[in-house]
């Protein structure tokens, strides 16, 4: 397989590939700088004349800070239920793991056109006005499948005998769930909120049927897309790809730096099931 | 009596710690979902429905005269996205796999920057970028391919193809890069031993081997794209309609939502047939699972 004739097609696909998946975000992010109203070539300059028109203009203000409110209450809210959701899943006597697992899974499997349009008449059913709260609960919904498999996966890669050792010395459960489950958990619980956050932010297809009359950032740029070629609808979409990037970098550098402190733990392997003991050992501590 | 004492006496298992997620799925996705369901079987009016019941709507949307053609339309549009996303998907999980070196790690962190380019930039971005004057059209210009623009490409099929299969494939890297995993290069060395061509490698030894998750792949692809309704709406030609567009026509422009929840549970019920027959056609070629050998 290492011979040097072999994957010659393999590789010119891969780099064309990049390319295709790169060039037209490179595109966008160009002509955001671009100091004409232009969007096509020659590139006459850079200015930031866009990103100021951009932040200066009231429908984008209250856009972000719609987006922002949206996706912190769906992540937010995903991550307690969700994590619950995942440890009652996990635990779970074999009979309802199966059906319990299903449920908590099924909402990925529907494309977004149709929970949209089956949470839209649902909601003017429940005669419930279409707003930002109908977004954030249509969000939840959407992103909650998402954080439960990754949290799921590493609820089920637990050692359960940490529990069991907390157990056995007479912690209850909330206090074993707290302090011995948690603990081991939360930079993954953390990972899938931020996902969950950035799922939401950039979701449209479903927030187009249930926002009424209030804005989203991706609402935003849809009804700026429908109306011309404008070149802010390039500062916004810059921003995005920005702003997902450096949450990235950052998850990334985070798991890097606890990699390393995990690694450098393993000298002394006993600490984590010492810390189990300890925290079961002293159960009036814990309130 | 106090909550733990309630709970130890009705028995709650640790299971119960997932009830109010399921609770909150229960209330905001199967009852609208069922609410979806019973409109199909009403009657419509502008933006309501009423009573009575029938079957009228199922028979309206598939003789109504536009439905034949979006179906078509999305077929073919889903398929060829799909179809390209998973035979460059197959290219690039396999270079990731095989030959990648150390250049695995930054071309799969690329691929899945990528992914976090929002949904609707990617579609914009082929506006700008297919244009007359766009910059697809100014690099094979100043090559001296071509001495005027190429006009078709925008508001066109291929637009729509070119943005479904930016969206499309990094998931499909993503899932046939995890399916590659077991496939020890050692297996495709014993291959090449026996004098297994290139082709022959592929045909009986990575595909064979593959054909659960490349299905799978495929199959979300084509649910994934085919219902998209915001991709032909801005890169799609005139008349290029498709069924996620006229869902959601149905139910935002016409306000006819028995027809618009019929033709969704159409559609839906659509794609659970093509999961059918794509797991009956694996279990039958024996394909749905396989044994690792170490």
């Amino acid at each position: 397989m290492r011979s040097q004739s072999g994957g010659r097609i393999q590789t010119a696909v891969t780099f064309a590939a990049l390319v295709f998946l790169f060039a037209p975000l490179i595109v966008v992010v160009l002509f955001s700088f671009h100091s004409s109203g232009s969007l096509s070539f020659p590139f006459e300059g850079f200015s930031l004349r866009w990103y100021r028109a951009t932040f200066e203009s009231p429908q984008f203000r209250s856009a972000l800070e719609n987006s922002l409110i949206v996706a912190a209450v769906a992540a937010a809210t995903t991550l307690v239920l969700g994590t619950l959701a995942a440890y009652g899943v996990s635990r779970a006597s074999p009979r309802l793991k199966g059906p319990l697992a299903l449920t908590f899974f099924l909402p990925i499997t529907l494309p977004g056109v149709f929970l949209g349009v089956a949470l839209l008449i649902y909601y003017v059913r429940l005669d419930l006005q279409l707003s930002l709260t109908t977004i954030a609960i249509s969000h939840m919904v959407y992103v909650s499948p998402y954080f439960f498999i990754v949290a799921r996966t590493a609820m089920d890669r637990l050692d359960p005998a940490l529990e069991e050792v907390a157990r056995d010395l007479g912690a209850r459960p909330v206090e074993v769930f707290v302090r011995v489950t948690l603990p081991q958990l939360w930079p993954i619980l953390l990972g899938a909120t931020a996902l969950a956050f950035m799922l939401s932010f950039d979701e449209f297809v479903i927030t187009f049927f249930v926002a009424g009359g209030d804005t989203t950032l991706p609402v935003f740029i849809f009804g700026q897309m429908r109306r011309t070629v404008d070149p802010t609808i390039n500062v916004v979409s810059s921003l995005l790809i920005g702003g997902s990037l450096a949450l990235w970098i950052m998850a990334f550098i985070y798991a890097a730096v606890l990699q390393r402190r995990a690694s450098a733990k393993k000298t002394e392997p006993p600490t984590a099931a010492a810390s189990a003991v300890q925290t079961a050992g002293a159960p009036a501590e814990a309130r | 009596m106090n909550a733990s004492v309630i709970a130890r006496r009705l028995r709650f298992g640790p299971g119960a710690a997932s009830a109010p997620g399921a609770l909150g799925l229960i209330v905001f996705f199967l009852a609208p979902v069922v609410t979806l369901l019973v409109y199909s079987f009403l009657t419509s009016g502008r933006f309501s429905v009423a009573r009575p019941f029938t079957l009228s709507n199922y028979d309206a949307t598939i003789s109504a005269a536009g439905t034949a053609g979006a179906v078509r339309n999305s077929v073919l549009l889903g398929v060829l996205a799909a179809g390209v996303a998973v035979v460059v998907g197959l290219a690039i999980a396999s270079w990731l796999r095989y030959y990648a070196g150390r250049l695995q790690n930054v071309v799969l962190s690329m691929i899945i920057i990528s992914m976090f380019a929002s949904y609707l930039v990617r579609i914009y971005a082929f506006r700008i970028l297919l244009g007359d004057e766009g910059a697809v059209n100014t690099v094979l210009d100043t090559l001296g391919i071509v001495s005027e623009p190429v006009s078709w490409m925008l508001f066109s099929r291929f637009a729509v193809v070119c943005a479904l299969t930016h969206i499309a494939l990094p998931y499909v890297v993503l899932i046939l890069y995890g399916a590659f995993r077991p496939l020890d290069p050692a297996y495709l060395e014993a291959a090449q031993d026996l004098g297994a061509g290139a082709l022959t490698r592929w045909v009986r030894v990575i595909l064979p081997t593959m054909a659960a998750p490349i299905g799978s792949a495929f199959l979300m692809t084509f649910v994934l794209t085919s219902a998209d309704y915001v991709t032909p709406q801005f890169l799609g030609g005139t008349g290029q309609q498709m069924v996620g567009l006229l869902i959601q026509t149905n139910f935002t422009v016409a306000g006819d939502w028995a027809r618009g929840a019929a033709l969704s549970f159409l559609t839906l019920g659509a794609y659970l047939l093509c999961y059918v027959i794509m797991g009956l056609g694996l279990r039958i070629a024996k394909l749905n699972t396989i044994r690792w050998g170490t």
